[in-house]
């Protein structure tokens, strides 16, 4: 018998597997070592792993860096329980209600082309329009149009679209995505919130 | 949301919230075993624990490859197993224990000689099925520090019964470097059994 079939002999016996024609040697050496292997399982070291919430929020925030999970959503309800932010918040809003109400007001026959403000290798992804409602039919048409899964979506106001991606992009929808100042993240999850163009 | 291959294929699809909800659940399911396997080879918590989550990370990387209708489960597992496999190999142990010419260095071969002889004093059945597995632990860490990626491979083939081709995708080899591997493996192992062999029965495992 050849050492590789003495090999392919001792593996299969290792793994339980019968090797009726084995030689006695391989099959005593190999039985024992099965045997001891699945009586004596190697102890795990000292400690334990993380508790689950911890290792859970560490694992959610990697594959949100990553790209493959959205962006966490912004917790409203503590911000509007944390009374020292109020004041903010309203601010922000105002500012907001106002920057819209001057871009409605101001006599436009072109809408000015969307700047991308903030590219980067992860999910989310913002870009800035004068008109974000707009803005977002826009992606809807020419993402769908490419072939891609955009859903769209509103979230305290603010408008945007999650796109899951396909494991590989074709060179069509890479130029898409260019076209509308997109860059491809890493995961299969491209999160995109519009932000409103400030005032000029 | 059940981890079953349709719900994998939809969140794979959707994205965003159903990911997260599926990793939740797995991370409650089979967290600990995928864990625990992972810190039994990297012989640190926190070392297995980022290798976990690097695998996780890579199965929704690749979630479209994903080819049922079985639970995704084993297929999860294969890419967790492959990431440390990838950070054995890396790893390289602090003392070599072995020579060359896969023989135990001198100072490895007389510490496995007094533990060979240690073990045979037993004269009782109980006591010699404790050194037993007291000598089969301190062969196995032996082995596993100067060669832990052949020591986790023998190990998973005993307890999962992988056969050829299972480790063949496990170490993203051909078949004939996966039978070299494998062949390597009982080399590797032997001179460190030597005593454990000796022990549990004469003549097993001496040429």
């Amino acid at each position: 018998m050849t050492d590789e079939h003495s090999d392919d002999d001792w593996l299969a016996l290792i793994a339980g597997r019968a090797r009726p024609d084995a030689d006695a040697a391989t099959r005593a050496e190999a039985t024992a070592l099965r045997t001891a292997f699945l009586s004596y399982r190697p102890h795990a070291p000292e400690g334990q792993v993380s508790a689950a919430d911890k290792r859970l929020d560490r694992l959610l925030h990697r594959g949100r860096d990553a790209g493959v999970l959205s962006a966490a959503k912004p917790d409203w309800r503590a911000r509007l329980r944390s009374g020292w932010q109020r004041p903010q918040g309203l601010a922000l809003a105002f500012s907001v209600v106002l920057g819209a109400g001057l871009l409605v007001m101001r006599p436009t026959t072109q809408l000015p082309p969307p700047a991308a403000q903030e590219r980067s290798a992860s999910a989310s992804q913002r870009i800035t329009a004068a008109d974000p409602a707009r803005r977002q039919l826009e992606l809807l048409q020419a993402l769908r149009g490419a072939g891609l899964d955009a859903q769209p979506y509103e979230r305290l106001g603010r408008l945007g679209l999650d796109v899951a991606l396909p494991p590989t992009l074709s060179d069509a929808q890479r130029q898409v995505l260019a076209a509308q100042g997109l860059t491809p993240p890493a995961g299969p999850v491209l999160a995109i919130e519009i932000l409103a163009a400030p005032g000029p | 949301m059940p981890l079953s291959a349709s719900a994998f294929i939809r969140a794979c699809r959707e994205g965003g919230q159903l990911i997260e909800n599926w990793l939740r659940r797995y991370d409650r399911e089979h967290g600990a075993a995928l864990y625990r396997d992972a810190a039994v080879a990297l012989r640190s918590w926190q070392a297995a624990e980022d290798v976990v989550q690097e695998s996780l990370i890579k199965v929704w990387q690749r979630c479209a490859t994903f080819r049922g209708p079985g639970d995704p489960h084993a297929w999860v597992r294969q890419i967790v197993r492959n990431t440390l496999l990838d950070r054995l190999r890396v790893r390289r142990p602090e003392t070599s224990l072995q020579a060359d010419d896969g023989d135990l260095v001198p100072e490895a071969a007389a510490a496995v000689a007094a533990l060979s002889l240690a073990s045979d004093t037993g004269p009782e059945a109980e006591i010699k099925a404790r050194q037993s597995e007291q000598t089969f632990r301190q062969c196995f860490a032996q082995f596993h520090a100067a060669h832990p990626q052949h020591a986790t491979v023998l190990r998973w083939v005993a307890e999962d019964g992988l056969d050829n081709v299972e480790v063949e995708q496990l170490l993203g080899r051909t078949p004939g470097a996966t039978r070299e591997f494998l062949s390597q493996c009982r080399k590797k192992a032997k001179p460190f059994f030597a005593p454990w062999y000796a022990l549990v029965k004469s003549g097993v495992g001496h040429d």
